[in-house]
């Protein structure tokens, strides 16, 4: 025994005189050091996976809630289709993802070793322009960093760079990153969804569309002078606009020749109930259409962001949700008959008197993106409820089977980036833009081919004449319609300058009518004034009550989901303020004109 | 008895029985001649039984018997040593008359041993804040776990819950108040060594206790950069004495204490009429109409219709959650000991079972618990003593893997029973879509288990040599390690509508394509070494001097790994290679920490009158770069028993004792916010989805996007303690005053750079946190003839106040954390004047305070939300607007801060012959606290159940004078006129019951017949009474939210029975 406590004692001497070296001098044993990575191309695929994180996935914010075209009271959104926006609270200056790139590109630039990394560079220079971009569009011209910052860096308490120069910094990345990207078709099967060369095409088309419409229709009015208020003007060449436009156009053609997509239309298939429309948006394993077709069958989408059912579900209750973003009756009367013809131009449109009828003879996405793969109901019962219904449906985003097939957050369809639709919307605009005019064979290289799906008539340069159209508002309106609650509105009201026009009338509901114009809602009393039908309009839950607006049929009473007292939307609030913290951690960031 | 084994010495496992047989050996030799005597106590004339009689210079010894005497055989020249703590040494020189020796009591509360840290010292010379919890508060109480038994015990140590579910109860311990935002766990130590987690503090066996010292000044500084929030010291029983065997079980029964409000019908329905009575455009939810509601307010039960689901017959009972998934539960708990020892060796064998339940009726949610301890110490030599302990405690924590959530009692109305008439699973709102598919019985019933074990063992190891007289050294070597598995697995439940028809929706979504089975299986161990050498002598019989110095070294390695699969069907038997192979996920992870440090200590004191202690350490970490690893921490103390001067004797006769004492210090905070590997930029490897097919592929990142910083370090807690102890009337009363400081001059704080920098930057060492404190207690401790009784209160309050964080200067309606020049936690509230009497006060509002940001949401001109009479009047800033932010000039005013103050303990004890009582109440005099959540206040969500709690305190016209607004079903408004308005602040004052123990011991006479030498019986309650201020129906120790589970507190009725012989 006394052995063998001496034994201990002697044990436990020796292990600490061992030297404190075992218990401090100690490293991770399940991490690498930045010091032993970036040594072969896996390292740097690897990271630049990491990237993909950055892209905008399910989320009922990117769904243009609360812009003209939408009628519920889901809040995201809120802020910019109201007017309200606060300096304290205001989008994300967020430069993480910036910094990921960053270090990848001065990890790139310090890389001896061999094997080919360039297509992970390309990725790298295709997320900070990416970033940037959502930047510019919230904020405008913001600070410019393509460094790895340190917290001792004088870049931190840098003033901004105007707009000007974020938009050629921008499109030095593209041009950085076209070149280096692999082509849709080179890319295997199993890293489909990576960045190709012309999803880095079609980004910058996108980028060049905004900024060069920005500049026409916008103007310098939101850049500040960069001394007392905003980004400033730095750098702005109005020789831009052409430019830009002209480059949209080549772009847009260089994907649409050679990228090998194609439009997902499906309306041959008699199981698909012509809503290919609906389907595509809700597209996954061959159980999620009656027509048997799966991701693979989906040559339409550009950029993506991959989700499974197995691996990433969507996570939110997409369908659900969506059931109650309820559309505004501007949307509705929007959509074309199936003549191509406005409803206010059409013959086939046939107003409001039953409810059913202004869906008769209508574009296929009007009631795709409302009514799924079914028909408008001949019976509605109009209650405000808490959300504060319009009368109309939405299925855009459900899923097909919901509850049997599919339940709430299971959904797993690819979200949608740049899809070949939006190219074409872009190649026809940017066009008549440019030129101010646009022939009959480039629509139908492009927007026909959308309309050919929507099973409305060919835009024609004949139709806009002999109808009095517009050419640019029917561009417009194709627009809108093909991508609606798709992100791209607010978007697209500022940089057409219409942001207030659009924004502060009322969002109003189905037609209730009145004595003179009876609905399945009101019809004329025996008294000879209006009288509610009370099993189809509860007209006290209707806080904001009525409106008459002007409508394909004349002037008509509508209710009220959103009124127009509540929308203040002015010139100011085309940029966000720039973040009060951020302002308060660096003077030199001058706030954005007007707050 | 076993007769000696001579055994040789031998490793391995031979090592542990060698042991255990030991222990039943004893040593007697035969002696020359027999003395015999009686000890009697010279005060009380009373036997003193236990008492140990020596012979000096012999290893002879014995110890007294229930009537004092004892026999010894001994040398005739022999001197006799009697002692026994708790009063002075006896010396019978040879020959004397051994028939009546009297021992004289020393003040036991002064003379205590107290542990402190590498050490023990007497508590009269004593220098730091020490404070010593004895077995006592483990005695009969029908707790298993350790950290609820000291709720309260002492005022530095100030103990939290804030769910009542065994294994899962959310302690939290705080010494002194706060002084960090990043954590304040006190480091706790068990028999010298760290603990390897709290768990394994909380799960030992209250029985092995011996004693708990909380150090909590500078006297925790020798524990260096883990001190800063005290230290929880844990000594362990050991064995001595003759064999004894101890045997103790309590049974108990836990009744459902104050539960969360589940509204009937009836006060649901009210409370929406009573809303919507006050509105000009009423809202009636899914209801869809008045008469639907009114319907309910009469209480009818049965098929509703509802313009909602045209065409469903829609069921609707009187359903009360609480009473539905909460009932009365069994507990108990065994122990059985077995120590003794002599003078070469001493052990103690200990276990202990358990099984602590819920309340939950649904199903078993608790803890069994199974500890086996054994101490041994063996003197090898004059020189030489080891000392060892091996434990292992298994904590078996099971638990529904669902369901103990909101969907418990807030997130519904109580309108929908469990089942249906045909015996289904019955959702609420009928299961009329998808995503009405809650049910709360269902889920913890049936929808799977989540079973945890901990096993624990540790191994300690202790050599002391002693190489002169005063001087020794020891060596001391522990492994602790935890193996923790789980095993949680989520089953699909189909649901039913009230006809039997099976609805699309599975009880809370599981459908049967995400069931699961989740394994994780946890091992961390630590290891831990010392080598100290010890120093202690005394000049001329005045001056006393001690010391060690030494070195500490300890590290923790843990990994994990986990996996899951999905696609699992319980067909009795539970385990993940049962479950779907289709999609499964692993995950694992290993890291490793240590310290190295070098300390020491230096004890002077003349005469125990004059007392000095210094105390440093260096301690080493591997958490930082090389050169910045080593930090230095110390203190020093001093004290002054002025009762021993000369001057103050003339007062001895009421006052017996008195000592001032001072210390400063300063020891580092282990601080969540320093990851192991701060210092170095890591690659994280995370998976991304790509493809078509869609897979997995890996993808990396930088953690903290790379941002790294090489020279933050420990927070540095400086600490400051000055305090008055004294003893009156034959210390009878006892007294101790403390005032102390903290500062924390260097907390992690996170500094906020411009945006652009792509990431946070690591927190630095900028922030400054102060806190002050006041300390009180006071004992009387007296008997009457047979009748003994007892009275101690203790008393303690902090305040705290943050400077120095950056970007910690604005504040926002609410709670805050951090806010410069504020105490921690402190509440900004809206500043109101009353409700709007009519509709001209409401007008007059909008217009002088028209551009109000608040006013903002709710225009005049939108009936659905504008304020009307009877709607909270909040105050315009000195910005003359209602707005929550600006700082100075917004509507909010400094309301206090939300920490506990005052809190206090009572203890009140009797006895008489063999009865005994002992009352023991705790609670807190302040807390300012504002529910938050669905039931914080009405119509907080329109779709949830509703607090009945407000019904009638609400302002209506006939009642203007509410203490509450008026009610609204307009969520915003409800917002505005209840959110984060000053009335709504509650002062959590409380005072509870947490323990009374009435016990009864059999007399020795009648036990003598038995050959028993204890035999107890006791009823032991916790958390019988309370009074608490609380006005919504919470329980007071609940916390904030109101939508936690509702899982009602606890009320523990125990009946004990404990014998020894």
């Amino acid at each position: 025994m006394k052995r063998l406590s001496i034994f201990i004692m002697a044990g436990v001497m020796i292990s600490l005189a061992a030297c404190q070296k075992n218990f401090i001098d100690i490293s991770p044993t399940a991490n690498f050091t930045d010091a032993v990575y970036f040594k072969q191309p896996g390292d740097f695929k690897t990271f630049a996976t990491g990237f993909y994180g950055q892209l905008p996935g399910w989320d009922f914010g990117t769904m243009d809630n609360n812009s003209d075209l939408s009628a519920n009271a889901n809040g995201a959104g809120y802020d910019i289709g109201h007017g309200t926006i606060a300096t304290s609270t205001s989008g994300s200056w967020d430069y993480s993802g910036i910094r990921s790139c960053n270090t990848l590109l001065a990890k790139a630039r310090a890389y001896t070793g061999g094997g080919n990394i360039s297509q992970y560079v390309g990725e790298a220079y295709f997320f900070r322009a990416f970033a940037y971009f959502n930047l510019l569009k919230t904020y405008g011209g913001v600070p410019i960093d393509t460094t790895v910052l340190t917290t001792s860096s004088p870049e931190l308490f840098a003033p901004r760079n105007s707009r000007y120069e974020v938009v050629k910094q921008i499109l030095s990345d593209l041009n950085q990153a076209i070149p280096n990207l692999p082509a849709e078709q080179n890319i295997p099967a199993a890293d489909k969804g990576r960045i190709s060369k012309w999803a880095a095409e079609a980004v910058k088309a996108q980028i060049e569309l905004y900024e060069a419409t920005w500049e026409k229709y916008v103007g310098q009015s939101a850049d500040g002078d960069g001394k007392a208020t905003g980004g400033g003007t730095a750098g702005y060449d109005a020789s831009n606009v052409t430019k830009y436009l002209a480059d949209v156009v080549a772009l847009c053609q260089d994907v649409m020749n050679n990228g090998g997509y194609a439009i997902w239309n499906k309306n041959a298939t008699s199981s698909m109930t012509k809503a290919s429309s609906w389907y595509l948006f809700n597209l996954e394993d061959a159980a999620s259409n009656p027509g048997g077709f799966d991701k693979t069958s989906n040559a339409e989408f550009i950029l993506y962001n991959v989700y499974d059912y197995t691996l990433k579900k969507g996570g939110k209750n997409i369908t659900w949700t969506s059931w109650q973003l309820y559309p505004s009756r501007k949307f509705v009367d929007m959509a074309v008959c199936s003549d191509g013809l406005p409803p206010e131009k059409s013959p086939l449109f046939q107003g409001y008197h039953k409810t059913g009828d202004e869906f008769k003879s209508r574009d296929y996405r009007l009631i795709n993106y409302l009514y799924s793969n079914g028909a408008a109901p001949t019976a509605v019962t109009l209650d405000f409820g808490g959300l504060g219904f319009s009368g109309y449906g939405n299925g855009k985003y459900a899923v097909y089977g919901y509850g049997s097939r599919r339940t709430d957050n299971t959904e797993s369809a690819n979200y949608p980036i740049i899809r070949l639709a939006e190219v074409y919307l872009m190649y026809a605009e940017a066009l008549y833009e440019l030129n101010g005019a646009i022939t009959d064979a480039q629509l139908d290289a492009s927007i026909n081919v959308l309309r050919d799906r929507g099973g409305v008539a060919h835009l024609s340069n004949a139709l806009v004449t002999t109808n009095g159209l517009d050419m640019l508002t029917e561009i417009r309106r194709e627009r809108a319609v093909e991508l609606y609650r798709e992100g791209r509105r607010f978007d697209d009201l500022k940089r057409w300058g219409i942001l207030e026009a659009s924004l502060n009338p009322s969002r109003l509901g189905m037609v209730v009518g009145g004595a003179s114009y009876t609905t399945s809602f009101k019809t004329a009393s025996s008294t000879g004034t209006d009288s509610v039908i009370a099993a189809n309009y509860h007209p006290a839950t209707y806080v904001f009550g009525e409106e008459a607006v002007q409508t394909p049929k004349g002037t008509l009473t509508c209710v009220v989901v959103d009124s127009k007292a509540n929308h203040s939307v002015v010139k100011k609030h085309y940029l966000y303020p720039v973040p009060l913290s951020q302002i308060t951690l660096n003077s030199k960031l001058l706030q954005n004109p007007g707050y | 008895m076993f007769k000696p084994i001579a055994a040789k010495p031998n490793c391995g496992k031979q090592f542990f029985l060698l042991f255990i047989l030991i222990v039943f050996c004893t040593l007697i030799n035969a002696q020359s001649r027999v003395l015999s005597g009686t000890i009697t106590d010279a005060v009380s004339k009373k036997p003193v039984a236990g008492a140990t009689v020596s012979i000096k210079g012999s290893k002879t010894r014995t110890t007294s018997d229930e009537q004092g005497r004892f026999t010894l055989k001994a040398p005739a020249n022999a001197t006799l040593f009697v002692t026994i703590v708790g009063y002075k040494e006896l010396e019978a020189a040879p020959g004397s008359d051994l028939s009546n020796l009297l021992l004289t009591p020393t003040s036991q509360e002064l003379e205590q041993v107290v542990v402190v840290g590498y050490g023990s010292q007497k508590k009269a010379t004593l220098t730091g804040s020490v404070e010593a919890i004895s077995s006592k508060v483990f005695q009969d109480r029908a707790v298993t776990n350790v950290g609820l038994a000291l709720q309260g015990q002492t005022p530095g140590l100030v103990v939290t819950r804030t769910s009542p579910r065994p294994g899962n109860e959310g302690l939290n311990f705080v010494i002194r108040g706060l002084s960090s935002v990043n954590g304040s766990a006190p480091l706790i130590i068990v028999d010298g060594t760290p603990a390897l987690n709290s768990f394994s503090f909380l799960n030992l066996n209250p029985d092995d206790i011996e004693s708990i010292s909380v150090l909590k000044d500078a006297a925790a500084s020798i524990y260096g950069s883990a001190a800063s929030n005290g230290v929880i010291l844990v000594t362990t029983k050991r064995g001595k004495g003759k064999t004894h065997y101890d045997f103790g079980s309590n049974m108990r029964f836990s009744t459902n204490g104050i539960t969360s409000y589940s509204p009937s019908m009836q006060q649901y329905a009210t409370m929406w009429l009573n809303a919507n009575k006050e509105e000009a455009t009423p809202n009636w939810w899914v209801w869809g109409t008045q008469d639907n509601v009114l319907k309910m307010q009469q209480g009818v039960e049965g098929a509703y219709h509802f313009a909602t689901w045209p065409g469903v017959d829609y069921f609707i009972f009187n359903t009360n959650r609480i009473k539905e998934l909460f009932a009365t539960r069994y507990s108990y708990q065994n122990n059985l000991s077995i120590s003794g020892g002599n003078d070469k060796s001493t052990y103690r064998l200990s276990f202990l079972m358990a099984d602590n339940k819920g309340n939950l009726a649904t199903a078993y949610d608790g803890q069994k618990q199974y500890n086996l301890r054994f101490n041994y110490d063996i003197k090898l030599s004059d020189r030489l003593k080891l000392e060892t302990g091996v434990s292992v405690v298994d904590a078996k924590t099971a638990t529904p893997s669902v369901g103990l959530d909101a969907t418990l009692y807030a997130n519904d109305m109580p309108f929908f029973p469990a089942k249906n008439p045909f015996g289904q699973w019955f959702p609420i709102f009928n299961g009329v879509d998808g995503g009405a598919n809650r049910n709360p019985a269902a889920l913890t019933s049936a929808g799977g288990r989540d079973n945890q074990n901990s096993l624990t063992g540790r191994v300690d190891l202790k050599a002391t040599y002693q190489i002169t007289k005063g001087l020794s050294v020891e060596a001391k070597a522990s492994i602790q390690n935890e193996r923790f598995t789980e095993d949680k697995y989520v089953l699909a439940i189909p649901i039913y509508n009230w006809y039997g028809t099976k609805q699309t929706g599975w009880a809370g979504g599981t459908d049967t394509t995400k069931t699961s089975y989740y394994v994780k299986s946890w091992t961390s161990t630590l290891q831990y070494y010392s080598a100290l050498l010890r120093y202690n002598t005394t000049f001329k019989q005045l001056h006393n001097i001690s010391g060690f110095a030494g070195i500490e070294a300890q590290k923790t390695n843990y990994s994990w790994i986990d996996a899951n699969r999905i696609g699992f069907t319980d067909l009795g038997v539970q385990n993940i290679s049962l479950a779907s192979t289709a999609v499964q996920t692993n995950n694992g992870f290993s890291s490793q920490y240590g310290n190295y440090a070098y300390l020491g200590r230096f004890n002077y004191n003349y005469a125990e009158k004059y007392l000095l202690e210094l105390q440093g350490r260096v301690d080493g970490s591997s958490r930082f770069a090389t050169g910045h690893k080593f930090q230095a921490y110390g203190g020093a103390s001093v004290g002054w028993v002025f009762t021993r001067e000369d001057f103050l004797h003339g007062l001895s006769s009421v006052l017996n004792f008195g000592k001032l004492r001072a210390s400063y210090g300063s020891s580092g905070n282990q601080a969540t916010g320093l990851g192991e590997f701060d210092y170095l930029s890591l690659v994280k490897i995370g998976t991304t989805v790509l493809g078509l097919p869609a897979a997995l592929q890996n993808s990396s990142s930088l953690l903290n996007n790379g941002i790294i910083s090489y020279d933050r370090t420990w927070e540095r807690v400086e600490m400051k303690n000055i305090a008055l102890d004294l003893a009156f009337l034959r210390n009878r009363l006892s007294t101790s005053f403390e005032y102390f400081t903290k500062d924390n001059i260097g907390m992690l704080v996170n500094v906020n750079y411009p945006s652009v920098l792509g990431g946070a930057a690591p927190k630095t060492n900028s922030g400054h946190f102060s806190t002050r404190g006041l300390e009180a207690i006071i004992k009387w401790d007296d008997h009457v003839k047979d009748f003994a009784y007892n009275i101690a209160l203790t008393l303690s309050n902090t305040t705290t106040k943050i400077t120095g964080v950056q970007g910690a200067d604005s504040y926002s309606p609410g709670k805050m954390g951090i806010v410069n020049g504020y105490p921690y936690q402190p509440w900004f509230v809206y500043k109101t004047n009353g409700y709007f009497k009519n509709q001209a006060d409401v007008d007059a509002y909008y217009a002088q305070y028209a551009n109000s940001p608040d006013l903002a949401g709710l225009p005049q001109n939108n009936t659905a939300v504008a304020l009307r009479p009877g709607d909270t009047k909040k105050v315009a800033g000195s910005g003359g607007t209602i707005t929550g932010s600006g700082n100075g000039t917004s509507s909010l005013i400094y309301a206090g801060d939300g920490t506990p103050h005052y809190t206090f303990g009572i203890n009140l004890g009797a006895s008489w012959k063999g009865f005994d009582i002992n009352a023991f109440f705790q609670g807190q005099l302040k807390q300012l606290i504002m529910r938050n959540g669905w039931m914080s206040y009405p119509f907080n969500a329109i779709y949830t159940n509703q607090n009945p709690s407000f019904l009638g305190k609400t302002w209506t016209t006939d009642n203007p004078n509410a203490i509450f607004p008026r009610l609204t079903v307009n969520p915003n408004r409800a917002r505005w006129d209840y959110a984060n308005n000053d009335f709504m602040l509650q002062n959590n004052r409380y005072i509870r019951l947490k323990s009374l123990v009435v016990g009864y011991s059999l007399p020795p006479s009648l036990l003598r017949k038995v050959k028993l030498e204890r035999v107890r019986v006791c009823f032991s309650g916790n958390d019988l009474w309370e009074l608490t201020h609380i006005k919504d129906g919470f329980d007071p120790e609940m916390g904030e939210t109101s939508q936690n589970s509702g899982y009602p507190f606890a009320r523990t009725w125990a009946f004990g029975v404990n014998i020894g012989f």
